[in-house]
C-alpha cells in the first residue's frame, strides 16, 4: 500500500527536490553575488588589473576610468574576501609606484578605511611611460592581516599630454599634472594642478612653494582668451585649485605660470584641453 | 443698382495698388509700388508728407518708411535696412506688423520686421514717436506698426488680379510681384507674391561694392470670413524667404532667412453706444536666420551663425465712445519670445569651435493700455494715453547658464515699464494748430542687450556682451509744434526734448580679449547716467490747382551723453525739396534729397563723420486706362549726377548706389 503510493507520489517528489535544489542553488548564488549587486563596478571603470594581496587573504582589482597614462591618474580599488569573494568594504589601502627605472613618484591613499560605494579611492602620479610596478597594500580589518599587491601596469602618453616635466628658472625640476577638469564643459570649470618636486633622482614629493597663474587661450583664434578666471591656489597635498572659464567649445591652451618668490619660474608650459 | 456697383468697384479699383497708382492725379515716378493708402498716423504733417511721397510709388517699405518724417534707416547693405525713430531703433522702439510683436533672429540685426511687409501688401505705416507710441508696448523711442492689406467683405462678388514689374540698372535689379483679390459677402480672400533678385550695386563713381546683391521672395495671404453682420474671422499668413543677402559693412551675409507670421484675429463692432469695437488676435511667427562668411575670401576662417526667434502672443483691444467728445481705446496684451543664436567656427586643422552667441532665453510681456482723446471744447482737444507693462526674461538651458556663469548667476530678471503721455492740441484761428506733448517711457533692455554673449559689432569693432542686471531706459519727453494749414500752404514745426535716464550704451571692459579677429576689445552694455535729445522737423507743402505740388522738408537733432559725447545715430540738418508736374496722364518730379556733413560724431561707438550730399532725383510716367484695365508706364533715374555719398546712417564707409535707371511697368484688372 505504501510503497504503492510511494510509486505514485514519485514523480511528484522527484519534482519536488528538483524544484528544492533549484531554489536552494539560485539562493546560493544570489548569496554568492550580493556583494557585486549591492556595489556594482560604475560603468566608466576599466580594470587595469588584478590580483592577490598575499598575507591579507584578499583579491585586489584595480580600476581606472582609462589606460594609465604619465600624469595624474585616479584610481579605484575594489577588495575581495579570497576565500568567500565578498567585497570587503573595510581596510587600510595604501598605495605606492615605483617606474621601472627605479623613480618613485607620489601616490594619494584612498582616505578613512571604509570603502565608498565599495571602492577605495585614490590616486597615483605616473612620471613616465612604460612598465611600471603599482603596488596595493591592504590591511583587512576583517581578518586583521596585511598583505601587498603588486601589478605591472604598462603607462601610455595621452595626446594631448596630461602632465608636464620643466626645469625652473630656480633650478627645480617639477612634474605638473592636470587633475582637473577631466571632461571640460562651456562656462565655469574647476581647474587643479598636482605639482610634484622631484627631490632626488628616484623620488618625487608634493610642493606647495609655488603660486601659480593660468592663462586660458585658443589658438586657433590668436590672442583670444576668456575672462574672469581664478588662479589655482595651494588647497594641500601638491594640489592648486582655482576656475577656467571656457566662453565656446573647441581646442583651449591653458598656460600655467609658476611663480616662486614673486619670480617666474616658468611661463612656457601649457595644457591642451578639447570641449 | 449698375451704376452702384460700377462706384463701388471704382472704390475697390482705387484700392488696388496699380490702379490707385493709375488714378492719382500725382506724379508717378517710375520708383512704383503697389501701395494703396498707407497713412500715417500721428501728426498731421506726418500724413501730409506721406500722402505726398506715398505717390511716388516706391518699390520697397524700406524706401516709403525713409521718406517719412523722424524715420531714418540703418544700413548695412542693400536689403534689410533697420528703422529707427529719431535716434531711437532696436529694443527703444516698437516695430509691429497688424499688431503683432515679431523679434529677429539675427543678432547683427540683418531681419528687421519691415522685411517681412512688402508693399504690395502693406496697407498703411502707424508711426507714433516718443512715449506716444505705447499702445504696442512700452517705449521711450515710440512705435511703428504696419498693417497689412486685409480682403474686405464686400455686398458683391468682386475679383482683382495686379502684376507689377521693374528693372534697375544700378544692381540688374528685377522686381516682380502678382497679387489677387476675390471678394464676397461671405468670404474674401488674398493672395500676393513678391520676387526680387538684385546683383551688387555700382557705388556713385562706378565701382561695384561687393557682397550687395541679395535674392527673396514673399507670400502673403489674408482671408476673412463674415459671421454676423457685425462680426469676422481675418486669417493672416506671410511667408517671407531670402537667399544670399549681402551686407557689405558687416563681416557676414545672411545665407538663408526664413520667416512664418500666422495670426487669427476675431472682431465685432456691434455699433452701441459705449462698446464701438473689439479686436481680438492670437498670432505666433517663427524666424529663422542663418548668415556666414562662405561668399567672403577675405577671412582667417569660415564661420556660421545660426537664429531663432518665436514670438506668440495676444490681444484684444477694445474702443468705446463716452458721449460725443471721447473716444476711449482699451487694449490688453501678453506675449512671448524665444531667441537662440549660436556661432560655429571651423579652423583648419583644429577642433571646430562653437559658442551660444545667445542662450536660449524667453522673454515674456504683458500689458494693459487705455487712451483717451477728448474735445474739451470745438478747439480744444486732449489726448492721454498711460501703459503699464511686466517683463520678465530668463535663460531656458543648463548650456546657457553655465555659459553665463562666468559672468553672473543671475540671469532671471523681472522689470516694470511704465509709459504714458499727455497731448494738447489748440486749433487756434488763422488755420493755425498748436500742439503740445509731455510724456513718460521706459523701455526693457533688448535680448542682445540682457543675453548677448561676444557679439561683434563691425560699427565699433568691438566684441559685445550683455549684461541681465541693466535698468530700463527712461525718458522724460516734450513736444510742441506749430502749423498753419491752408489749401494751397502748410506749414508745419515741430520741436522736441527728451531727457533720458539709464541711457543703455557699451563700455569697454579691459582685460578682455575678444573673439573676433580684429575686434578693438570687449564693451558690455550698462547704463549711462542720462542723456538729452532734442530736435526739430519743419515741413513746408504747396499745392497750386495747375498741376504744380511741392513738399519741403527738414530735419534735425542734437543731443548729449551724460560723458559728454554726443548722442548716436543723431540727425545733421537734411531734407528733401520735390517739386512735381501733372498733366493729364502725364506726369513729371524733380526732387532733391540732402544733408550737411555730420561731423559731431561719437567715436565711441563707431560713428564717423558723414560728407555733405545733395542727390536729383527725376521721375516721369504716363499711364493707360482702358475699362477694367490700366496699364502704368514709368522711368526714374535716381542719383542722376551719379554722387558718391552715404548718409549718417550708414554703417562704415559703404557708399550708397550711383546713379540708377529704372524701369517699372504695372498692371491691374478688376471686375
Amino acid at each position: 500500500m505504501l510503497s504503492r503510493c510511494l510509486k505514485k507520489c514519485r514523480p511528484a517528489i522527484i519534482n519536488t527536490a528538483c524544484v528544492f535544489l533549484l531554489l536552494l542553488s539560485a539562493a546560493s548564488c544570489r548569496k554568492e553575488n550580493s556583494a557585486s549587486v549591492q556595489y556594482p563596478i560604475p560603468s566608466g571603470l576599466k580594470l587595469v588589473s588584478s590580483g592577490y594581496a598575499a598575507g591579507a587573504s584578499t583579491r585586489v582589482e584595480i580600476y581606472a576610468y582609462q589606460d594609465l597614462y604619465v600624469g595624474y591618474d585616479r584610481l579605484s580599488i575594489a577588495l575581495y574576501d579570497s576565500a568567500s569573494n565578498a567585497r570587503i568594504t573595510q581596510a587600510q589601502v595604501s598605495l605606492a609606484t615605483v617606474t621601472g627605472a627605479g623613480v618613485a613618484a607620489p601616490t594619494e591613499n584612498p582616505s578613512g578605511s571604509s570603502a565608498v560605494n565599495g571602492l577605495f579611492d585614490g590616486a597615483a602620479v605616473l612620471v613616465s611611460t612604460g612598465s611600471t610596478a603599482l603596488t596595493v597594500q591592504v590591511q583587512n580589518f576583517s581578518n586583521s592581516r596585511t598583505g601587498s599587491y603588486s601589478a605591472p601596469v604598462n603607462v601610455v602618453q595621452t595626446s594631448p599630454a596630461k602632465s608636464y616635466s620643466v626645469t625652473t628658472a630656480d633650478n627645480a625640476k617639477l612634474f605638473v599634472s592636470i587633475v582637473q577638469p577631466t571632461n571640460p564643459q562651456l562656462g565655469v570649470n574647476t581647474f587643479e594642478l598636482v605639482v610634484d618636486r622631484q627631490v632626488n633622482s628616484t623620488n618625487y614629493a608634493p610642493d606647495s612653494t609655488y603660486m601659480l597663474a593660468i592663462n586660458p587661450t585658443m589658438p586657433s583664434m590668436t590672442g583670444m582668451g576668456s575672462p574672469n578666471n581664478v588662479n589655482p591656489v595651494y588647497t594641500g597635498n601638491g594640489h592648486y585649485a582655482g576656475k577656467v572659464d571656457f566662453i565656446m567649445s573647441g581646442g583651449w591652451q591653458i598656460y600655467v605660470d609658476l611663480l616662486h618668490n614673486g619670480a617666474v619660474a616658468d611661463s612656457t608650459h601649457y595644457f591642451d584641453l578639447n570641449l | 443698382m449698375m451704376y452702384s456697383r460700377y462706384i463701388y468697384m471704382a472704390i475697390l479699383l482705387l484700392a488696388s495698388h496699380a490702379l490707385s497708382y493709375a488714378q492719382c492725379d500725382s506724379v508717378c515716378s517710375a520708383k512704383c509700388c503697389n501701395l494703396k493708402e498707407v497713412t500715417v498716423s500721428g501728426s498731421p504733417e506726418d500724413n501730409a508728407q506721406f500722402n505726398y511721397y506715398k505717390q511716388n510709388k516706391l518699390p520697397t517699405t524700406e524706401e516709403i518708411l525713409a521718406r517719412m518724417p523722424g524715420v531714418a534707416l540703418i544700413r548695412r547693405g542693400d536689403y534689410g535696412m533697420e528703422p529707427a525713430l529719431r535716434v531711437y531703433s532696436a529694443g527703444q522702439i516698437n516695430t509691429t506688423i497688424s499688431g503683432m510683436k515679431i523679434f529677429g533672429a539675427c543678432t547683427d540685426h540683418m531681419d528687421p520686421v519691415s522685411i517681412y511687409v512688402e508693399p504690395n501688401n502693406l496697407e498703411s505705416i502707424d508711426v507714433a514717436k516718443g512715449a506716444a507710441g505705447s499702445k504696442y508696448g512700452s517705449t521711450i523711442g515710440g512705435s511703428l506698426n504696419m498693417d497689412v492689406k486685409e480682403a474686405p467683405i464686400t455686398p458683391l462678388r468682386s475679383l482683382y488680379i495686379t502684376a507689377a514689374s521693374s528693372y534697375s540698372s544700378v544692381n540688374n535689379g528685377y522686381n516682380g510681384n502678382i497679387s489677387l483679390m476675390s471678394t464676397g459677402p461671405k468670404v474674401s480672400f488674398r493672395i500676393g507674391a513678391v520676387y526680387r533678385k538684385a546683383d551688387d550695386y555700382r557705388e556713385g563713381g562706378g565701382a561695384t561694392v561687393l557682397h550687395s546683391g541679395y535674392e527673396k521672395a514673399n507670400f502673403s495671404a489674408s482671408a476673412s470670413v463674415k459671421l454676423r453682420s457685425w462680426e469676422k474671422l481675418v486669417f493672416d499668413y506671410i511667408g517671407d524667404f531670402g537667399w544670399n543677402i549681402g551686407f557689405p559693412a558687416l563681416y557676414m551675409d545672411t545665407r538663408l532667412a526664413r520667416a512664418n507670421i500666422a495670426s487669427i484675429a476675431y472682431t465685432t463692432a456691434p455699433a452701441r453706444k459705449v462698446l464701438k469695437s473689439v479686436e481680438t488676435k492670437a498670432y505666433f511667427n517663427h524666424i529663422y536666420h542663418l548668415m556666414d562668411n562662405s561668399q567672403r575670401t577675405d577671412v582667417p576662417m569660415q564661420m556660421t551663425m545660426p537664429g531663432w526667434s518665436t514670438t506668440g502672443g495676444a490681444y484684444s483691444d477694445m474702443k468705446l465712445a463716452a458721449g460725443h467728445n471721447n473716444q476711449i481705446e482699451l487694449r490688453g496684451d501678453y506675449y512671448a519670445n524665444y531667441t537662440k543664436a549660436s556661432m560655429t567656427m571651423y579652423p583648419e586643422n583644429a577642433p571646430n569651435m562653437f559658442m551660444l552667441t545667445l542662450p536660449d532665453n524667453l522673454r515674456q510681456f504683458v500689458g494693459a493700455y487705455a487712451g483717451d482723446e477728448w474735445k474739451a471744447a470745438p478747439n480744444h482737444i486732449f489726448s492721454f494715453n498711460v501703459r503699464e507693462e511686466v517683463t520678465h526674461a530668463n535663460l531656458l538651458t543648463d548650456a546657457g547658464r553655465a555659459q553665463w556663469g562666468i559672468f553672473t548667476d543671475t540671469t532671471t530678471t523681472t522689470r516694470f515699464l511704465p509709459s504714458g503721455s499727455v497731448r494738447y492740441t489748440w486749433l487756434a484761428p488763422g488755420h493755425f494748430t498748436v500742439t503740445l506733448t509731455g510724456g513718460y517711457g521706459s523701455s526693457a533692455p533688448s535680448g542682445n542687450q540682457l543675453y548677448g554673449y561676444y557679439l561683434y559689432n563691425t560699427l565699433d569693432n568691438y566684441d559685445y556682451i550683455g549684461n541681465p542686471s541693466l535698468k530700463t531706459e527712461k525718458s522724460i519727453q516734450a513736444d510742441a509744434s506749430v502749423g498753419y494749414n491752408h489749401s494751397i500752404v502748410g506749414i508745419n514745426l515741430t520741436g522736441f526734448y527728451h531727457h533720458l535716464y539709464d541711457y543703455i550704451i557699451g563700455n569697454i571692459i579691459p582685460g578682455y580679449t575678444p573673439i573676433m579677429y580684429g575686434s578693438s576689445g570687449v564693451k558690455q552694455y550698462t547704463n549711462m547716467a542720462g542723456a538729452f535729445i532734442t530736435g526739430a522737423d519743419a515741413s513746408a507743402g504747396i499745392n497750386l490747382k495747375q498741376g504744380f505740388q511741392s513738399m519741403n522738408t527738414v530735419t534735425y537733432s542734437y543731443g548729449t551723453l551724460s560723458d559728454g559725447s554726443p548722442v548716436p545715430m543723431l540727425s545733421p540738418l537734411r531734407g528733401i525739396c520735390s517739386v512735381r508736374y501733372t498733366y493729364k496722364g502725364w506726369h513729371i518730379q524733380a526732387e532733391t534729397d540732402w544733408a550737411t556733413a555730420k561731423d559731431r560724431i561719437n567715436t565711441a561707438v563707431g560713428e564717423i563723420i558723414s560728407p555733405a550730399y545733395a542727390l536729383l532725383n527725376l521721375r516721369t510716367g504716363y499711364k493707360f486706362i482702358l475699362h477694367n484695365h490700366v496699364l502704368n508706364l514709368n522711368l526714374s533715374v535716381e542719383n542722376v549726377l551719379d554722387e558718391k555719398y552715404r548718409t549718417y546712417s550708414d554703417w562704415g564707409t559703404v557708399l550708397r548706389p550711383g546713379r540708377d535707371f529704372i524701369v517699372y511697368v504695372a498692371y491691374a484688372f478688376g471686375k
